[in-house]
């Protein structure tokens, strides 16, 4: 079923909406959550949560995409629980662990909305290859490996590169007068 | 100050950008999309480079219209056109995140570093080059490139070659400072200081890059 027939679905309460959810994207939730707290039971808690939080999210909001809506409540559920955890070793997460100060005084919703913009612009301005990089390293925590099987490059080459662009974006965002500190 | 964690605003990302890359399952489906995306790129900055182009001839033929018999004076002041080239100049913390950003280790003198710094040129003409700066004003550089000098340095006179170890170091002296570069396997080197470099410290240098 198309993503719009089913977004279609739960906006008019129609709880078959969540089943056609679950058919079809279970599997990518699954496997987000469990790379991130790397425990079935928990990851199978998030995911859950995440079909709630669709559920009570959609009305009034209705995503154009449906995918990517999934994975970021799904993704923000598994690292709040992430941070709860006594073990961290999410590698992924730890190497993003900073915290974000700007040298403006600003509220922290104003802060982020502006600081979720740069990133934005600062994704926009890569290239394919690294854009593709970033985005499945860092926003879906994929492992290199697996990057070096869509990408073709060697999980060296991968590493280097994530290292790269890691350091480019702490440097825009220094630039572009934000401060950062390992949380 | 208020904070706020990066981590978590990447789950807040623009949707576009993570559908572009979400759906890719295949390496077929990624070349497909990155050529895509290389082929409207190319497209757009043929447009830009037209727009560009036109403009140009038009504020050429304005200012010539508007010209046409004036005397220039010796004083009038040149445009001064400021292109902002990326800075390919990355610094970073110490032997170890050079490491991870060059993809190779880069041996280090046992003496004082001012800097680590990576050359890192967007272009797939130049390799990407790790420099270590010491306190004493010298300088070690490495690069994954066969036989190449890239030291940097030009003008200099050749003063000699000497072999250490079956590897040929060729010796040179400039305005401010003498260097040495060698080539070993995958690897080019270059080390200068202010001073000569004798046989000595030519040896230990080779010892730590073999």
């Amino acid at each position: 079923m198309k993503d719009e027939a089913i977004v279609e679905k739960i906006y008019l309460r129609d709880e078959s909406g969540l089943l056609n959810i679950k058919e079809k994207y279970d599997g990518l939730l699954y496997g987000l959550s469990y790379r991130i707290l790397n425990n079935l039971e928990d990851a199978k808690e998030c995911v859950n949560d995440t079909y709630i939080k669709t559920w009570d999210t959609i009305p009034p909001y209705k995503p154009s995409y449906l995918k990517s809506f999934l994975c970021k409540i799904d993704r923000q559920i598994s690292i709040d629980k992430y941070r709860k955890n006594k073990n961290k070793n999410c590698l992924s997460i730890e190497e993003l662990d900073y915290e974000i100060k700007s040298n403006s005084s600003i509220e922290k919703e104003l802060l982020e909305k502006d600081l979720v913009k740069r990133i934005n612009d600062f994704i926009e301005n890569l290239n394919f290859e690294s854009k593709t990089i970033f985005i499945r390293k860092y926003f879906l925590l994929e492992s290199s490996e697996n990057i070096s099987k869509i990408t073709g490059l060697s999980i060296n080459s991968i590493n280097v590169k994530v290292f790269r662009i890691r350091k480019k974006l702490l440097k825009y965002l220094e630039n572009e007068g934000y401060y950062y500190g390992k949380s | 100050m208020e904070k706020v964690k990066l981590v978590d605003s990447l789950s807040k990302i623009d949707d576009t950008l993570i559908e572009d890359v979400i759906d890719i399952e295949s390496i077929e489906e990624y070349k497909e999309k990155k050529s895509k995306e290389q082929y409207m790129k190319i497209n757009k900055q043929i447009k830009f480079l037209v727009a560009g182009m036109c403009a140009v001839v038009t504020l050429f033929v304005g200012v010539l219209i508007i010209n046409n018999g004036r005397k220039y004076s010796d004083n009038n002041e040149k445009g001064i056109y400021l292109v902002k080239i990326a800075n390919p100049l990355v610094e970073l913390k110490n032997e170890i995140e050079m490491k991870k950003y060059l993809g190779f280790d880069v041996p280090v003198l046992d003496k004082k570093v001012e800097a680590y710094v990576v050359i890192d040129i967007d272009d797939d003409d130049y390799a990407d080059q790790g420099r270590i700066i010491y306190e004493d004003g010298s300088d070690f550089e490495i690069a994954k490139i066969k036989n190449k000098d890239i030291s940097g340095i030009y003008g200099a006179s050749k003063i000699g070659v000497i072999k250490i170890d079956d590897i040929e170091v060729t010796k040179y002296k400039g305005d401010n400072t003498y260097y040495i570069t060698w080539s070993n396997g995958e690897y080019s080197y270059s080390y200068s200081e202010l001073k000569n470099i004798n046989t000595d410290v030519i040896q230990k240098i080779i010892n730590i890059t073999k």
